[in-house]
Parts: C-alpha cells; structure tokens; sequence
C-alpha cells in the first residue's frame, strides 16, 4: 500500500532532483520506509543527489520490439514503408531500410508485409539499475542512448519499487518534459509536485504538466524554486496555482549550497543540515505530508 | 549552408539561451539563419528570439481509430491484435477506443475483417514559424497527453528541412536527454554544441549525451554555461571532455544580465553588450564557426 | 448493500488461499484473481487463476479489465483501480466496488453486501 508521488516541472532545470532527494532524505529521517524511483531514464541524475551510493542491482531490459527486415524474402514493394506512422521506414535505393531509433515495434509493418518478410525482435531499452543509499533504496532507469520506448522503461521501475517497498512512500524523480516518460511517471500516482523557477518560460512548460495531471485526476501542489532570482513573479505564480486549485506548497531561495552538496557526494540535508534552502525544503516538505495523508 | 545542432542532456543548462545567442549573433553579420526548436514538449526559444506573433504552418496529426458500428460485427479482432491494449470490448458488441492509451499505430484499421475502422485522425501537435530580422523560426509544440511526442519532433524537423536550403545557417536546438528525440535533432548537424553546467549532475549527463553524438559520428564542441556557479566545479566537465576527446570552447559566466535578458524575453548581447557574458558569448560563437569550417 | 442473481466477482488477490485470499491492493497487476460465482448471496464456485498480465509492462490496466470481462466477469471488487482500467471496465458495463486491501475475500464479499453466509 505504498503513496506514490511525483515531482515533475515541464521545463528542465528548475530543481525536480534537488526536490525529491530532499524528500527522500527527510522521509527516510522521519522514519517512514522510502523509496527512489529516478525516472529520468535519458538523463538519470537522482542518486548523485543523495550522496554515496553503491550499485546492488542491474538487470538488462529487453522491453523494446523492434521490426526487422529480412531480405531475403523482401521484394522491395514499399508497402511496409507507406504504412509506417512513425516515419521510421525509408526506401533507400530502391530497397525499404527500417530506421531503429524511430521504430514503435507495433508490427503493422510486418503485418501488411506480403511475404512475411518482416520479424519483430526484442531488443535492450535499456538497464534497472538499484542503488542503496543512506536513506534507501533507489531504482533508476538507464535508457539506451537514441532509444524510443522510455514510458516501458519507466512502468518496469514503478512496478519494481512497488514490489520492494511494499508500504511506505515511493518518491518518483520524472523526465523533463511532458512526452511519454512524464506520463508514465503521472498516471495512477498519489499526488504530483510541479516545480517551477520564477520565469514565464517555465510556466509555460508547468501549465502544460498541470494539464496532465488534470487529465490523469492526481492532486497537485506547486513549489516555486530559486524564488528570489525573480520575487516580483512569484505572486502570478502563486495565483495561476489558486485558480487551479493547486496546493501552493512554498518557495525555496536559490542556495549554493544545493550544488555544493552535490559536489561533495553528499545529501543536501547532510551537508547543510541549517542552509536556507534546507529550512524551506523542511517546511515544504511537512506540508506535503500532511496533503498527502490528509 | 552549415547546421548547428544544440543539446546537452541535462535539462536547463542553458541550450536555448545559447542556440538563441547564436543565431543572434550571426543574424548581427548579415546572415540568413533559420532557428528550428525541436524541443517540442517544452518550446520556449520564441521568447528568447523576441518573437511575439507566431503562426500556425501546421497541425500534426496523428492515428485514431473511429469504429463504425453498423460495420462491426463484434468479432473482436481490433481488440486482441492492439499492441497498446486501447480497444475494449465483449465479443459481440463493438469495441470501445480508450484514447488515452491508443499510440496511433493503426494496426486496428488494418486487421478489421469488415473496414469498419477509420482514423478520425487527432491534433497530436502543432508547427508555429515566426520571424524577428534574419532569424526565421519553425518551432514544434507536442500537446498535453500526446504519447507520439517523437513524431511531432520528426514532422518540425521535416518541415523545416525543406527550407534549410533558403539559409546561410540552421540552429537546431533539442530537447534535454539523449532519446529519439535528441537523436533525430542532431542527426543532420555539420557541428552539434554540447551546452553543460559545472556541477557533477550537468557531467553525469554530458557524458551520455557525447556518447550519443559519437554514435552518431558527429563534430561536437562544448560550451560551459553558468560558468562560476555557486559550488561550480569546471574541472568535472574538463574530466568527460578528455574522456571523448573534445574541445571546450566557451565558459559563459553565470550573471545577472543574463537572467534579467532572459526574463524579458530579449538578446543579453542587445541589453548589455560591454558585459563580460556578451564578450564571452561572442568569443564562443566565433571558435565555433572557426571549428565548424575546419 | 444490494444482492443480485447470477453474479460472477472478480477480486485481485495475492496468493491462492481459497476463500481465504488476501486481497492484494493492486488490480492490473495483481498475481492471481479470484473468480467468484455468486447466486443468491452464496458462493456456488470459486477459481483462483494466475494474473497473465501480472508482467505486462504497459496497458496493463485495459489488458486485465478485457481479460475478466471475457471471462464474463460482471463485477470487479477492489481497493484500487487505475484510470485506464477504470475507463476499460466501465465502457464493458462492469461494476466496480470497493474493497480494503489485506482481509479474506470472503471477508471483503461480506462488507460488499455481495455475500451472505
């Protein structure tokens, strides 16, 4: 029976990992079993944020169907490639080549082919990487570097952390963005956090993550980070979030001691147990709570 | 014509602030630059590049299914070959489409015994275009929702592509990651700028993304944004260059001028150009041509 | 609290207990179900099947409704359902009720109101 929560942003850079590392660090102190789920999987970064770690875990994942041409039965009609809706099959000269990045795996393709000369085979999305960490356990997605398919990958680590933690909170570091990967890490969750910095570009991109999870029915709540680089937009903010009914969670000081505690291969709470950004974190991360179980 | 592809992989390092900065600075020398923003989930560049009125060129479209059920006879074929399990339906009645989950392949319209299928087709995203001086912009947007995000960024590029021959220079600025999407944005480039930050989540990621353009037999050149950050640490990016053997050839200060430039949607290199960020940036895009000729 | 003639109940449970089946708390997922036919508010026929979408990666939730519904499951009785499934188990006409996660399910048909003995 495990809470699951996610924090997203649209736009990148804007502190989704500073975020949910905080929240892992502080939920594993408050002696609630945790759980990371680094969905980022073209760009993971969540266990660097939580200071040392060790690898205990990998396992390839072979997820991705992709279609596969076999020419010695071809006949070059090009059927295959007109009925293609992911533009991943050319005709190059004169013979159709199948484009694997773009390949969707669906098997229309094979389907149409008229002598079945199209197999579809699995191939590596990519890695489940588990990690222990002082504050527990992380799964993180490793996707092959040009892949497709990122939304499987990210199911695969949901179900994963479901089954290790069985209870407890699961915290869910999302993509960028808002494409497959993102909606994955949305749909069916307990709550969604959207972090935003104090810019209209990454409002625009957040209004967009909130669209999302009104589609999917989660409850969400909004952290404004790095506030003070632009205070004179954060009443806007703070607005856009009350007319939507989202939880304005509070805002976090942009602090140098966030990246410093990267650098030095430690968690944020750990490092600067009483920087300014900590304290806002702390509080922010009471008042998720009591959303959350409330 | 020379393109130059933009991305990095961790998101918010600064791409678009620098794919903007360079386009401005060669649309300053008189040259036709078309600007193409690939980053369809999250498109901000129109609010670097001064644009306010964007037009619609475009409505991407992708597959879905519309049943007809005077056609139907229930037999449920569409509902058991659906790779993405979006039809439902007891046998004996017509299927029912749930549109959230359908991916657009069109496997269903293919395999109905009876052609009761068609595609109604649906708006999975949009291609804006703008112009400011000599810089001409084609910009993807992806909807909310949408899971064929990838096709949105292959139609932005395909269109734009068909124009690339009217330009002195192409800017192709990706999303963050290292996915299909990135993959296709930097496939054409003559020359692809890594933007990176000086902390070890920006290396983490730099190092994912040169192994994508290795893949892909590209020239890249790295620039440093935000150099001098609180906690910045070059020396971990001087690290994953070494590793891939390329050149740094920019550390663009983090300052105020630039964020106030960014705010307000206009060049840093307009507002404050004595500054040393704009002196900085212009050193950049010059070794960047430099190399790009070589 | 209603009871109805010729009633087939689906619950996701975790193990193969009989009547005594946890109730698990995931639905598309679930490792097993439990296929209950009721008839007048008494159990005629109990089946605890293995879940073949228990490993499914995506569409897991559309994929087990339109596996129950062609077991001519009428009723779904579970703690959770996600959006998908929902949508799935809805658009065949097959009711949803509530269950708390962890109890027999003879336990939980009892609370449903679906089972009287």
């Amino acid at each position: 029976m495990s809470l699951e929560i996610t924090i997203a942003s649209g736009k990148g850079g804007t502190g989704k990992t500073t975020v949910s590392s905080f929240l892992i660090s502080y939920l594993s102190g408050v002696e609630k079993r945790v759980i990371g789920v680094d969905a980022d999987v073209e760009a993971p970064d969540l266990v660097i944020a939580l200071g040392r770690h060790t690898e205990i875990h990998r396992e390839e994942v072979f997820d991705s169907e992709i279609a596969v041409i076999n020419y010695d039965r071809c006949i070059s009609c090009g059927t295959c490639a007109s009925i293609c809706r992911y533009g991943a099959i050319d005709i190059k000269n004169g013979r159709p080549v199948i484009t694997p990045e773009l390949c969707e795996g669906c098997g229309v393709c094979g389907y149409v082919c008229p002598t079945k000369a199209i197999d579809i085979k699995k191939t590596k999305t990519g890695d489940m990487i588990i990690y222990d960490t002082k504050f527990g356990k992380v799964v993180t997605g490793e996707l092959e570097i040009g892949r497709k398919h990122s939304g499987k990958l990210v199911d695969m680590l949901r179900m994963k952390a479901r089954s290790i933690v069985g209870g407890g909170y699961i915290v869910i570091d999302a993509a960028a963005g808002i494409g497959c990967p993102v909606i994955s890490s949305i749909v069916g969750v307990d709550y969604l956090v959207i972090v935003v910095e104090p810019t209209p570009q990454s409002m625009l991109t957040a209004s967009k993550i909130y669209e999302i999870g009104k589609i999917f029915n989660v409850p969400m709540g909004l952290i404004v980070n790095k506030y003070d680089l632009n205070r004179e937009f954060v009443d806007e903010i703070r607005r856009f979030s009350e007319e939507r009914k989202v939880d304005f969670l509070g805002t976090v000081p942009y602090d140098r001691s966030i990246v410093e505690a990267y650098v030095n291969i430690r968690s944020l709470i750990e490092y600067a147990p009483s920087s300014s950004a900590t304290k806002s974190l702390r509080e922010i991360a009471e008042r998720l709570l009591s959303r959350v179980k409330g | 014509m020379l393109i130059i592809s933009v991305g990095g992989g961790k998101g918010g390092t600064g791409k678009t602030f620098i794919a903007t900065s360079i386009a401005h600075h060669l649309a300053r020398s008189g040259k036709k630059v078309l600007y193409v923003d690939a980053d369809v989930e999250s498109p901000v560049s129109h609010t670097l590049l001064g644009i306010d009125g964007r037009e619609i060129v475009e409505e991407a479209k992708g597959f879905l299914p519309s049943i007809n059920a005077d056609r139907c006879v229930g037999c449920g074929i569409c509902v058991e070959k659906c790779p993405a399990h979006a039809l439902v339906g007891i046998k004996g009645t017509v299927p029912t489409l749930l549109e959230n989950v359908c991916e657009g392949c069109g496997l269903c319209m293919i395999v109905c015994p009876r052609n009761a299928i068609k595609d109604r087709g649906r708006i999975i995203g949009r291609i804006y275009s703008g112009r400011k001086g000599l810089i001409d912009l084609i910009q993807g947007e992806v909807l909310p929702g949408v899971k064929e995000h990838i096709n949105v960024v292959l139609r932005t590029i395909n269109y734009a592509e068909e124009k690339f021959g009217e330009y002195d220079y192409v800017v192709i600025d990706s999303a963050p990651g290292t996915g299909a999407g990135v993959w296709l944005a930097i496939r054409r480039a003559d020359i692809v700028v890594a933007v990176t930050e000086p902390t070890p989540l920006g290396a983490h990621d730099l190092d994912r993304f040169l192994a994508l353009s290795k893949k892909l037999g590209k020239r890249v050149v790295v620039v440093i944004n935000k150099a001098g950050m609180g906690g910045a640490r070059d020396d971990l990016i001087g690290e994953v260059a070494d590793k891939h053997g390329v050149e740094i050839i920019g550390r663009i200060p983090y300052s105020k001028e630039v964020l106030d430039a960014y705010i307000h949607g206009n060049s840093v290199t307009d507002l404050y150009p004595d500054s040393s960020v704009s002196k900085e940036l212009n050193n950049f895009v010059s070794k960047l041509l430099r190399q790009a000729r070589k | 609290m209603w009871l109805v003639v010729g009633m087939r109940v689906a619950i996701p449970v975790d193990r193969d207990m009989g009547v005594n089946s946890p109730v698990a708390y995931r639905f598309a997922r679930a490792p097993y179900f439990a296929i209950v036919d009721i008839d007048n508010g008494k159990i005629t026929s109990i089946s605890v099947v293995p879940n073949p979408n228990a490993m499914a990666r995506g569409g897991a939730g559309p994929a087990a409704a339109q596996w129950l519904a062609n077991q001519h499951v009428n009723v779904v009785l579970t703690p959770q359902v996600g959006p998908n499934a929902a949508a799935a188990l809805n658009a065949m006409g097959i009711r949803i009720l509530i269950a708390s996660p962890g109890m027999p399910l003879i336990q939980a048909l009892r609370s449903a109101g679906l089972v009287r003995e």
